[in-house]
């Protein structure tokens, strides 16, 4: 009875031949199980392919790094206009990746299947995520640390101090962060590693680029959560909102805080 | 045919990579096993299998010695946070930096774990955490790039031969069909 259901249906003359002798195999065959043919996988790509996008990915990971730390720990660079031109740099460094590899990363700025609702749902969990992660950040800070620690009062200082922090640290990072780590990165990510681990090293990486120590327990699965979406929607821009809304969310609650706790 | 006997024959099992196959399968299509090749047929094929499962178990090898370099750095870790611990004056710094070197030891050695069930994905995010953390010192103090250069070479090295052999056990092991 199994024999009869198992049996070859001869109405299918679309599904896939062997390229030696041409008889109907199987969908996932690597072999043909008539000749002994190894099928040619069309999305395998080879070692050396692999691993010229691993250097690459290094390169990129390299330079961005270098630009933090200098960022992070030269006190020479900590200045407004030093800030602006790191910022720029990092764009430039994403924007170069990303159109280096354009032939793979071009379907990314397609926004396929898009939805209203979706876009709404991941917002408000992103600044609802935000919200609980500044408190919980600032919690930690200050019973570990014992610091505190406030982005807003280095922008304070300057002439629409608001503006230019919601710029560079809401509108940039989530555009430029996305294209090259959601856009670049993981797209050469997932040539050379199967759709978990890539997701897993970007979002890695993403976190420890931030230099921030209490930072990576949130920083981990926000960069998962970042990649996950951008590989089951395969663009970039559901993330690029995301990241934009828990950017803003915390650069609001910061300005509020600041203005209605302390009288800035 | 009798039904009871199609029943009995009805499960076949490749002798190479163990996958079900078909009775009327000349060949196994997972692996590309003759399965009803010559005695010679066959053993040509296990042969060439062989040679790639002992490309395997070299590759996996050098695997192994990267997960090692991973636990290397993570007991160092510890050790550096243990002397700056006692070094520093400040009660304030130096409990952080013990809490700061713990953590960062806990993610070597469990990524060094992970290189088990997933290699790649571990020795790069290990090999990136140590390139921003030595990038790190090196742009605070300018110094600390010489200090145990030998060492950080081999374990730099370690980590490369790892990435490249991940890579490699992954074909093998698609070639082979196992895993």
């Amino acid at each position: 009875m199994d024999d009869l259901s198992l049996s070859p249906e001869p109405e299918t003359p679309a599904g896939p031949h062997c390229i030696n002798c041409d008889q109907t195999i199987s969908a996932e065959s690597r072999f043909c199980n008539h000749c002994g043919f190894a099928q040619p996988d069309h999305n395998a790509i080879s070692n050396d392919e692999k691993l010229i996008a691993i250097k690459q990915i290094a390169l990129f990971f390299l330079i961005d790094t270098v630009i933090c730390c200098l960022a992070t720990f030269i006190d020479f660079f900590k200045t407004l206009t030093w800030s602006v031109t790191i910022d720029i740099t990092m764009a430039v460094s994403a924007v170069t990746f990303f159109l280096y590899n354009w032939q793979s990363t071009k379907v990314l700025l397609k926004w396929p299947g898009f939805s209203v609702i979706k876009l709404i749902a991941f917002c408000a969990v992103a600044a609802v995520g935000s919200i609980i992660v500044s408190f919980l950040v600032r919690w930690l800070n200050q019973s570990l640390f014992s610091k505190e620690f406030s982005y807003y009062s280095f922008y304070a200082r300057h002439h629409y101090g608001e503006a230019l922090m919601i710029f560079f640290v809401a509108v940039m990072p989530a555009l430029f962060e996305e294209l090259g780590f959601r856009g670049f990165l993981l797209q050469k990510l997932l040539q050379v590693a199967d759709k978990k681990q890539a997701i897993f090293i970007s979002a890695f990486m993403f976190a420890i680029m931030h230099i921030s120590f209490i930072s990576l327990f949130w920083l981990i699965p926000f960069g998962l959560l970042l990649a996950y979406v951008r590989v089951k929607e395969n663009t970039i821009w559901y993330g690029v909102f995301i990241h934009f809304c828990f950017n803003f969310t915390s650069c609001l609650s910061e300005i509020y805080r600041l203005h209605h706790i302390y009288h800035y | 045919m009798d039904a009871t006997v199609n029943q009995i024959n009805e499960r076949k099992f490749c002798t190479a990579c163990y996958t079900q196959v078909d009775q009327e399968d000349q060949f196994c299509n997972s692996c590309g096993y003759p399965l009803k090749g010559t005695e010679q047929e066959q053993e040509r094929f296990m042969s060439v299998r062989n040679v790639k499962e002992i490309d395997l178990v070299e590759a996996n090898i050098k695997i192994k010695r990267a997960s090692y370099a991973l636990y290397f750095i993570a007991g160092a870790t510890v050790l550096m946070g243990l002397i700056m611990y006692g070094s520093s004056k400040t009660v304030e710094v130096k409990n952080d930096l013990l809490l700061i070197n713990i953590i960062l030891a806990a993610i070597y050695a469990g990524l060094g774990l992970w290189c088990r069930s997933k290699p790649l994905a571990a020795i790069i995010s290990g090999a990136s955490l140590y390139a921003l953390v030595l990038i790190l010192n090196a742009i605070v103090s300018p110094l600390t790039i010489v200090s145990g250069i030998i060492f950080k070479i081999f374990i730099i090295g370690y980590f490369i031969r790892g990435i490249k052999s991940a890579v490699e056990a992954e074909k093998l092991k698609k070639e082979l069909n196992i895993g």
